[in-house]
C-alpha cells in the first residue's frame, strides 16, 4: 500500500513539474532595459497632474499593483501635490489607437531634464513622465480594467520593462489580446525581479 | 598647413554628417487593436485601399497636449472598400514623428516610404476629432502592407525575411505576417 501512495506521490510530481514548466515562460533579459533609477526604487512617489486626474483612482490601484513583487521596487502613495517627484502621470491626446506612453529622461548637474532612448540608454534616469490618452475617443471609451491595465503597463515602462519578445501571456504585453493580459502575470513578475531583484 | 588641417576637418565633418540615418526609437507605448482577426481587420476597417504615399509628408511634434505624429498624404490607387475613388487623396496621421535626429515610434510602426505603393486598412477619425477629416491606420503596423518588390518576390519563404524587410520594427510579428500573405491573397492576386 504504501509502495503504490509513494508511486502515485512520485507521478503527481512528476505531473505538476511538467505542467508548471509548460505554463511558465522565463523572463527574457531583452524584456527589461538596462537603465536604472537615480533615485530609490523602495520609496516611490506618483504625482497625478490635472490633465490626467479623470484617471486617479485607476491609477491609484495600478500603482499599488506593483507593489511586494520585488523588494527593490515599492510605490509609496500616488498625490496631486506640486512636488517634483520621479513618476509623473499628464494625460494629453493620442492620435489613432495609441492609449498611453512612457518616456524616461536623465538629469544634468545643473538640474536640466534630457530626453533618453529607453532601449539603449545604460545610465541613471531621474524622471519617468507617463503619458494617458485624455482624448474623448480613446482610452476613455474603455472599461475600467482597460484602462487600470494602461496605466499598470506603462507603470512597468516606468521600472524598466519592456515589450515582452517571447510569446509569453502578459501585462507588457500590448494591446487587449490573446497574450494582452489586462493583470500582472508571472513573466511580469520575473521580469521585474531578473531587473531589480527579489 | 593650419588652413589645410582646418579645412580637412571641415570635409570630413560634413562628410560623416551628410550620411548620419535618424535614429530609431520607440515610445514605450501602449495601444487598442481594433481587431484579433484578419477577417475582424476588413470588417472595422472604414477604408481598404491601394496607394501611393505622396511626398511632402509633415511631421508634427510633440507637445503636452497633443501627442507627435506625422501626416501624409496618399493617392488612391484602388478601393477595397469604403467611398473614396481612385485618384482621390486621402490623409492619415501616421504612428511617428521625428525630433533632433530621432524617429520616435510606437509599438511595430514603421514610418510608409514615399512615393512606394501600400495597402492600407484605415479607420475614419470622428467628426469632433482633433484629427476630424483624416485616417488613421486601422491598427497599427497591422494597418499598413507594403507592396514592395522585395517582399512580394519572397511570399512563399517569408520566414526568410526580416522585419526591416516588412518595414515594421523588431517586435515579433507573426500575426503581421500570416495577414499579409492574406492580404496579398485577397487584394492583390495577381502582382
Amino acid at each position: 500500500m504504501k509502495r503504490i501512495l509513494k508511486a502515485l506521490l512520485a507521478v503527481a510530481l512528476m505531473v505538476s513539474v511538467v505542467l508548471l514548466s509548460s505554463s511558465f515562460v522565463a523572463a527574457h533579459p531583452l524584456d527589461y532595459n538596462r537603465w536604472t533609477w537615480k533615485s530609490s526604487t523602495t520609496s516611490l512617489r506618483i504625482r497625478v497632474f490635472p490633465t490626467a486626474s479623470l484617471y486617479h483612482q485607476r491609477i491609484s490601484r495600478a500603482a499599488f499593483n506593483w507593489n511586494y513583487i520585488s523588494s527593490e521596487i515599492q510605490i509609496l502613495s500616488v498625490t496631486t501635490s506640486s512636488l517634483d517627484l520621479p513618476i509623473e502621470i499628464h494625460g494629453k491626446s493620442f492620435s489613432g489607437t495609441k492609449m498611453g506612453e512612457c518616456l524616461i529622461y536623465s538629469v544634468d548637474s545643473k538640474g536640466n531634464y534630457k530626453l533618453e532612448i529607453s532601449h539603449t540608454y545604460t545610465g541613471q534616469v531621474a524622471k519617468a513622465k507617463i503619458y494617458l490618452d485624455n482624448d474623448d475617443q480613446g482610452l476613455v471609451n474603455c472599461s475600467y480594467a482597460e484602462q487600470e491595465k494602461v496605466i499598470t503597463h506603462e507603470l512597468g515602462h516606468a521600472f524598466a520593462l519592456t515589450h515582452p519578445v517571447c510569446g509569453a501571456y502578459a501585462l507588457m504585453q500590448q494591446g487587449f489580446g490573446p497574450l494582452g493580459a489586462l493583470t500582472i502575470q508571472s513573466h511580469d513578475k520575473s521580469c521585474l525581479k531578473m531587473k531589480w531583484g527579489n | 598647413m593650419k588652413k589645410s588641417i582646418i579645412l580637412f576637418c571641415l570635409v570630413l565633418l560634413l562628410v560623416s554628417g551628410c550620411g548620419k540615418e535618424p535614429t530609431i526609437a520607440p515610445t514605450g507605448s501602449e495601444y487598442y487593436r481594433r481587431a484579433s482577426t484578419f477577417d475582424e481587420l476588413v470588417e472595422v476597417s472604414d477604408l481598404i485601399v491601394k496607394v501611393q504615399v505622396l511626398p511632402g509628408k509633415k511631421n508634427v511634434a510633440d507637445t503636452d497636449e497633443v501627442a507627435g505624429h506625422t501626416i501624409t498624404k496618399l493617392k488612391v490607387r484602388e478601393t477595397f472598400k469604403g467611398d473614396i475613388a481612385p485618384g482621390e487623396i486621402v490623409t492619415i496621421t501616421e504612428y511617428y514623428y521625428q525630433d533632433e535626429g530621432i524617429i520616435w515610434i510606437d509599438a511595430n510602426y514603421l514610418p510608409a516610404k514615399e512615393k512606394q505603393e501600400y495597402i492600407f486598412f484605415l479607420t475614419k477619425y470622428h467628426a469632433d476629432s482633433y484629427w476630424s477629416g483624416m485616417y488613421a491606420p486601422t491598427d497599427m503596423e497591422r494597418g499598413k502592407y507594403s507592396l514592395s518588390s522585395l517582399i512580394l518576390d519572397n511570399l512563399d519563404s517569408m520566414g526568410s525575411l526580416s522585419n526591416e524587410d516588412l518595414e515594421i520594427w523588431t517586435e515579433p510579428a507573426d500575426i503581421y505576417r500570416r495577414w499579409y500573405k492574406q492580404v496579398i491573397e485577397k487584394y492583390y492576386p495577381n502582382h
